[in-house]
């Protein structure tokens, strides 16, 4: 087992081949090595809230069967069959991203921090499932931004553009 | 606030790789920072691969407009010219070539399999082949090397091959020329600008004057560059634009008026096709006009005359002028019962016989159409299609 302390000091316990799916974190421990005394000391995850952890070890749990995604290679988004990953999103997934906005820009940057590939893309995916079918208002809407082009911007934006839009 | 502000770049933009390109414009317009992370070229580099499987893009424009540009009946075989290494091998390849050429001191180059020189050659563009056969009224051994090499591994891989004399890459698995302003606009863009580059590589090298001055025209247009007098691949590559352009000109006689083309204009601009000359002069067809001006009574179909479609001699006509115009309406009179007779014929063999026909647009892209002619031996053409034969396995030099 592992001990884990969020931002405000809660402490989380969890099987160690659990949170591994944390590259940070499995890189840690294997620093450590492979000392008792590791279990007993709290690793400290300031950046980290209490509810979000708690998603976090929720999904690292969920998918502690999964085969770990490669990381930092370029051919970190193919699988095994050298075929692309899906944009598809499965039903336990779906369901674990319902979260208010808040919530889930937390979860992505947790999932950044704490280096898990696979959860950081199904967040982002769930963010991009946000924009898709959108107009460039409707964006601005959604993640309450302020259009901060000026006329002159604008107007250069539309003429670079111009031939995207004629099909 | 801006929700997400609290997000760096390097999320923001993992979010928008999960774009599709209309979403990603979306982005582009919404604010200054989703705009700088959504102009990212290799976003759009990755859409190019994922949504159209391609990885090529002419160098003046960016992977964003490359993205929208026109992919139907585009060559994905092109894809491998694409990867810089393949690129840099071939330029090199190119240039020993160009050197060999240009130098008179230096063997001349022939076909590996036979004894056929310059003009008939095609060369392999598999990485590290570099094969070198003639064509298929010659020894057809460029054409039986890709069919070696067919197989599921080697098809994709020896697809391409380059007309060494033209510069101009024909697809044995697309079965088409690759640069044809009919088809794809993004594939003529991406092998217009390749040529040129391939031009502009071996300019330091040692080449005679035309060479030199033709090649500063390539960059230029093809269509108003000088003559150069000398036999060179500057010249015959100078004039791929109107080339392929006159590729998608159909000689197929159907429901159009028939109008009259002199054999000796007509050879002189295939052979202009071909690769092997300079194009023509105005149309002429004075010989086929007797001494007071009236039309000879005495001369016959594809001997002495092509009858070819309105659409086509307006094109033609609008490129080389010249003249007289003959038509079928000026050979009304009873005396040209006969011409009329050969042109019906010639009308009436267009439609029945859409394979062999020899204006078809299949038969004028193939490679095929080099059966008829070489260069001091011109064999009439309807009797190429005589001459045709389809059997493709005379393979008897079975070597590797």
């Amino acid at each position: 087992m592992v001990k884990l302390t969020s931002s405000e000091g809660t402490e989380f316990d969890v099987e160690r081949s659990v949170i591994e799916r944390s590259l940070l974190i499995k890189n840690l421990l294997d620093d450590v090595g492979e000392s008792d005394t590791c279990a007993y000391t709290p690793i400290p995850l300031p950046n980290v809230s209490g509810p979000i952890l708690a998603k976090v070890i929720e999904y690292c749990e969920h998918h502690r069967n999964d085969p770990v995604v490669g990381h930092g290679d370029a051919d970190a988004e193919l699988d095994a069959s050298g075929a692309r990953v899906s944009d598809e999103i499965d039903e336990w997934d779906m369901e674990f991203c319902k979260v208010d906005q808040g919530t889930l820009f937390e979860m992505i940057l947790a999932a950044n921090y704490l280096d898990i590939r696979s959860m950081l893309d199904l967040t982002c995916k769930t963010v991009a499932n946000m924009i898709k079918n959108k107009t460039p208002e409707e964006i601005r809407k959604t993640f309450n931004i302020t259009n901060d082009f000026s006329p002159e911007e604008e107007e250069q934006v539309q003429r670079e553009n111009a031939w995207c839009e004629d099909r | 606030m801006n929700t997400l502000s609290p997000l760096p770049d390097e999320v923001v933009y993992a979010i928008l790789s999960h774009l599709p390109a209309p979403a990603l414009l979306a982005c582009l317009f919404s604010c200054r920072r989703l705009y700088r992370l959504a102009a990212d070229e290799t976003l759009w580099r990755e859409l190019c691969l994922k949504e159209h499987n391609i990885t090529f893009k002419p160098s003046h424009l960016t992977w964003r407009q490359n993205y929208h540009g026109d992919f139907s009946n585009c060559c994905r075989h092109l894809n491998a010219l694409a990867t810089p290494k393949h690129n840099a091998e071939f330029t090199q390849r190119w240039r020993s070539l160009f050197a060999r050429v240009e130098n008179p001191a230096a063997p001349e180059i022939s076909c590996e399999k036979c004894t056929e020189g310059f003009n008939s050659l095609w060369m392999c563009m598999a990485p590290d082949c570099a094969f070198i056969g003639c064509n298929r009224i010659a020894g057809r051994h460029a054409f039986l090397h890709y069919q070696r090499q067919n197989t599921s591994a080697g098809q994709a891989k020896h697809a391409l091959c380059i007309k060494l004399n033209v510069l101009e890459i024909w697809c044995y698995v697309c079965e088409k020329w690759l640069c044809t302003p009919s088809e794809s606009k993004s594939e003529r863009a991406f092998v217009l600008n390749w040529q040129r580059q391939l031009l502009l590589a071996s300019k330091d090298l040692p080449c005679s004057g035309t060479a030199k001055e033709a090649s500063a025209a390539v960059t230029v247009s093809s269509h108003g560059c000088p003559i150069p007098s000398t036999s060179s691949i500057w010249y015959s590559a100078a004039w791929n634009e109107r080339r392929q352009e006159e590729r998608d000109i159909s000689l197929r006689l159907e429901d159009e008026e028939a109008y009259l083309v002199s054999t000796v204009w007509a050879h002189e601009w295939r052979t202009f096709q071909l690769g092997m000359r300079p194009p023509p002069g105005p149309i002429d067809n004075s010989n086929l006009l007797d001494a007071s001006g009236n039309v000879r009574l005495d001369f016959g179909a594809n001997i002495d005359f092509w009858a070819i479609p309105e659409s086509a001699w307006r094109a033609l006509h609008a490129t080389y002028g010249g003249g007289p115009v003959i038509c079928e309406s000026n050979l009304s009179g009873e005396e040209y019962y006969m011409l009329r007779l050969d042109i019906a014929m010639l009308r009436r063999r267009a439609s029945e016989e859409p394979e062999t026909d020899y204006g078809s647009d299949e038969s004028w892209n193939e490679e095929d159409d080099y059966m008829w002619i070489s260069d001091d031996d011109l064999v009439y053409f309807t009797e190429t299609h005589f001459l045709d034969d389809h059997g493709d396995e005379d393979d008897e030099d079975g070597d590797g």
